[in-house]
């Protein structure tokens, strides 16, 4: 038998098998959008062969050992001349029998490499060795490989290959048949992986969520105008700018139709909501969906307790039909990072969506906008939807993007929802007038740091003579955290509650919660508009007084979470509507100068955007690896830690997880491993990790790989009864989120 | 077709490089004007006599000389202290194809020489191992079932090749035309191969038959 996997065993021969079945059902499934036939071509000869190279000697005894360890097993292993292993994948390109074919030359290359690289290797093929193995042993095993997996092979083998899949003249984005390329090379990574992991690389392919919804919103007397606007542009790119409650979410699902699709969301608690909405019964009941992002096991193990493993399992391997997912999940390939072609072929025959657009920063949002040119180009489709896009964003779109190819809609409410007053003064200075509302009103305060809350939060619990005062901040424990959220959400669907909820910008966009009153602090634009959303939601405004009241004295966070120079200009525009009703039209008008070009000119705001343009553009391909990527994408420098409290309640727990012997064949130890390291991950919370550093305030829980990840943090953290202020760092607290 | 092989030895030499004016820089191998230059004195030539040359070879090491050198200044002659890169132990195989009488003419003039012969700077002296004729012959690695690997460091001419080869690219002069007093260089781009570099299938790979190494004519 020749071996092609050790857990479980697995042939040659099965393991090809599977993946010529996958490969069929992806053709089925998605031949009519990549319909270039030379592809297909390529991809299943990449697929025939693209282990051959397995039958190297060394590589079947390094699985024979493994099958002897872990199995109890006694095979034998292979008599071999040589001792060093040379990555099978730099191997298998021998047995291409590719003079039969007549391809160009260069068609011949993307063949090449895209089987030398379905594993990326760090280290370079080394053509003498090659050479040596392939005319010692491999030119003996052509029958062997015949027989096996019933492909042509010349009757002769010789390694003439080795330069042309040598590191620096790999594929990149100016040769010819890059698209190609990317996607053999990626689909042929997608089929691997789904055939390794005994999945089916395309699922539910019949399942249209367009039928879904439209079924869904036959409750409805007429489709709104942006829904019918999508639907009609379903072959086109869109970029729809819309007011919040105008239907943008069902507005996607129309487009994407009976498309593959990727939706993303800056958070993952408003992509959580979402997927939950979508999924369930009695609203769209879409139960074909996945979720992915850095937490989502979490919350399908809540939601869909049975079958989480399984969907988690199948949305990492992109084979769900519609996946609801952050952004770092699927927009880490303009980084070209090794093996970033997995994503980018996906991306080439789906449809993404991008909600929220406005709510990264600008160096994410310049690789998003990367992204996007990068899927027109290769054939792909996307949809920006937000309440405002930032004309530098536009720009550069109209720039790289054809013109015919992006249709523009603009749909606004004329309803008006908002009367702000500006207060020269700070927000610490106003506890009276916040609590005289609160007291019968639900008031949400919106602050721009941690600290500021905490500040806020005591002030007014000193003086509430019976008003309802809580705190919500990024800096509790993750299921602490999870209740708060819960509770604010609980607070605000209950017509007959009152009091105030102190948070920060953590509830502007994940949270859908409406407040009769708002205090906050000024924040840029983008921010302050996305406040106001959780302010008479979906409501007319109907007062004698102004409903949001806007601080903008010793505002705190400029700087440091947000620029300077925006939040400047943003005071600037603002102070132009100061107790005037706000119309949607005029927050748009807003943004756009904004934003524009010129009222950017010389900020450090608009060089950091246009940078990172630059960088993301000209950057060298295969110089990252996935997690260098995902860090940059992320952008985080954060750690997660466990307080000490909380520490010592769990110790038992930890330490059980750190000596933990995994049964690799047992599926009940795999999860309750899994469950474990769950269970400690909900008692994180992160931090910046500079400000950790810095202060020396954390210590790490084990010397070992397992959990070097977490770290103690030696502060207070005080909650108790599903009350409290969260973790207390004092003065380190300033500068968080 | 016979084509002439020769094989030489050099204990020290500089094939110093064009307007390398502050250190005494030499190219790896000979390039194809320094070698069409002996063959020229060979033949005791008045004019420029046809022929294609492929040059391959190694050296042991490089090493630093300290030399006094003399340059014009205006008119004046003067002189400077100058680092020579020189190659130690240098061993040259030269292909040359020609017509017979040509060739006849080289072998002639090797056995009836009046003076020693240098390459590179006068005092770069040459011994000269082996003369003779040697044929040659395509190489099929799928025949052979074994891949070339490139046996000594060679000039590749880049237009004599699509191959995705590493090496390091060079303008090497070859002939010229005096224009206004001035010698005007006709240049060849080539790759400078390491040995142990394979070769594809891509180029025709071309070896003679005796110890079967490898040829790369320049034109």
């Amino acid at each position: 038998m020749i071996y092609a996997k050790s857990n479980p065993i697995e042939s040659l021969g099965e393991h090809t098998g599977k993946l010529l079945d996958n490969y069929e059902i992806l053709k089925d499934s998605y031949g009519h959008i990549l319909m270039d036939k030379i592809m297909w071509k390529l991809l299943k000869i990449a697929v025939e062969y693209h282990d051959t190279g397995k039958i190297y000697s060394q590589f079947q005894n390094s699985i024979i050992r493994n099958i002897n360890r872990y199995r109890g097993k006694n095979i034998k292993e292979i008599d071999s001349d040589f001792e060093i292993n040379i990555p099978h994948n730099y191997l298998s390109p021998a047995f291409l029998p590719y003079k039969n074919w007549g391809f160009d030359k260069k068609i011949c290359k993307v063949l090449y490499q895209a089987i030398a690289y379905h594993h990326e290797r760090k280290e370079e093929p080394d053509s003498k060795i090659i050479a040596e193995i392939i005319e010692k042993e491999l030119c003996n095993k052509i029958k062997d490989i015949k027989n096996e997996l019933d492909i042509e092979v010349d009757d002769r083998v010789v390694s003439l290959y080795t330069n042309k899949i040598k590191r620096k003249y790999r594929i990149k984005k100016d040769d010819e048949y890059y698209n190609l390329f990317v996607l053999v090379k990626g689909l042929l990574h997608r089929l691997d992986h789904s055939s390794s992991a005994h999945e089916k690389v395309e699922l539910a392919v019949d399942k249209n969520v367009g039928t879904f919804t439209s079924k869904y919103l036959k409750r409805f007397p007429v489709l709104r105008e942006v829904q019918k606007f999508s639907k009609d542009n379903k072959d086109r790119n869109l970029i729809v700018v819309a007011s919040t409650g105008m239907g943008k979410t069902e507005s996607a699902l129309l487009w994407i139709d009976e498309d593959k699709g990727f939706f993303t969301l800056p958070l993952r608690v408003s992509i959580n909501a979402l997927y939950d909405r979508i999924t369930k019964e009695d609203e769209i009941g879409y139960g074909f969906a996945g979720l992915l992002h850095s937490t989502s096991i979490n919350h399908l193990e809540d939601s869909k307790c049975e079958e989480s493993e399984m969907i988690y399992e199948q949305s990492r391997l992109l084979s769900k039909k519609l996946t609801f997912c952050t952004i770092d999940q699927i927009f880490k390939f303009p980084f070209k990072y090794l093996g970033y072609e997995k994503s980018y072929a996906t991306l080439a025959y789906s449809k993404v969506v991008i909600d929220e657009i406005q709510a990264y920063d600008p160096k994410i949002a310049a690789t998003l906008l990367v992204g996007l040119k990068m899927i027109n180009d290769i054939g792909g489709k996307f949809m920006i939807m937000t309440a405002t896009l930032p004309p530098i964003y536009e720009d550069y779109l109209k720039k790289v993007v054809d013109e015919k190819e992006i249709v523009y809609g603009k749909f606004l409410t004329d309803t008006v929802r908002h009367k702000i007053k500006i207060k020269e003064k700070t927000i610490i200075d106003d506890a009276d007038e916040i609590l005289t509302r609160g007291r019968n009103r639900k008031v949400l305060v919106i602050v721009n740091t941690v600290s500021r809350a905490i500040e806020v939060f005591e002030q007014l619990d000193n003086n509430k003579h019976g008003v309802k005062i809580n705190l919500l901040h990024s800096m509790f424990i993750k299921k602490d955290r999870a209740y708060l959220e819960r509770k604010i959400k609980e607070f605000a669907d209950d017509e007959g509650e009152n009091g105030i909820w102190v948070t920060t910008q953590l509830v502007e966009a994940s949270l859908d919660i409406d407040f009769d009153y708002l205090f906050t602090e000024l924040s840029p634009l983008d921010s302050f508009f996305q406040r106001l959303g959780r302010c008479y939601r979906k409501r007319q405004f109907n007062l004698d007084e102004p409903n949001v009241f806007v601080y903008t004295e010793e505002v705190k966070g400029i700087g440091s979470i947000y620029d300077k120079d925006i939040w400047d200009k943003s005071k600037k525009i603002l102070q132009n509507y100061d107790l005037r009703e706000l119309k949607e039209e005029d927050k748009i008008k807003m943004i756009n100068k904004l934003y524009s070009r010129e009222n950017l000119d010389g900020s450090e705001y608009l060089e950091k955007f246009d940078n990172a343009l630059n960088y993301i553009e000209n950057i060298n391909p295969y110089e990252l690896n996935k997690n260098e990527a995902q860090d940059l994408l992320r952008n985080i420098d954060n750690v997660n830690v466990i307080p000490r409290r909380i520490y010592e309640n769990i110790e038992k727990k930890i330490d059980e997880y750190k000596s933990y012997q995994i049964d690799k064949n047992d599926a009940d130890s795999i999860k309750y491993f899994k469950k474990l390291r769950r269970d400690i991950d909900n008692c994180t919370v992160s931090i910046p990790y500079y400000v950790a550093k810095k202060s020396d305030v954390i210590s790490p829980i084990s010397e070992r790989k397992r959990l070097s990840d977490l770290y103690i943090l030696e502060r207070k953290y005080d909650f108790k009864d599903g009350k409290g202020k969260g973790v207390l760092i004092g003065e380190m607290l300033s500068n968080i989120l | 077709m016979e084509v002439l092989k020769l094989d030489l030895f050099q204990e020290s030499a500089c094939y110093k490089k064009p307007f390398a004016f502050k250190v005494g820089e030499t190219y790896p191998l000979p390039p194809y004007s320094t070698v069409k230059g002996m063959l020229h004195k060979i033949l005791k030539a008045k004019e420029f006599i046809p022929m294609s040359i492929s040059i391959q070879g190694d050296y042991d090491s490089k090493f630093v000389d300290y030399q006094s050198m003399y340059f014009y200044k205006d008119k004046d002659i003067t002189k400077m202290p100058l680092d020579m890169h020189l190659l130690h132990n240098v061993k040259l195989i030269i292909h040359v194809k020609a017509e017979r009488q040509i060739l006849d003419g080289i072998v002639g003039g090797i056995t009836g020489l009046d003076e020693y012969l240098s390459l590179g700077r006068r005092e770069d002296l040459v011994r000269i191992n082996e003369v003779k004729f040697v044929g040659l012959k395509k190489y099929n690695p799928f025949d052979e079932g074994k891949n070339y690997f490139i046996k000594y460091p060679i000039y590749i001419p880049v237009d004599k090749t699509d191959e995705e080869l590493t090496g390091i690219n060079y303008r090497l002069n070859w002939k010229y035309k005096i224009v206004e007093g001035l010698r005007q260089w006709e240049k060849i781009n080539v790759i400078y191969v390491e040995k142990g570099e394979e070769l594809s299938d891509e180029s025709e790979i071309v070896i003679d038959d005796d110890t079967k190494d490898l040829v790369c004519f320049n034109l």
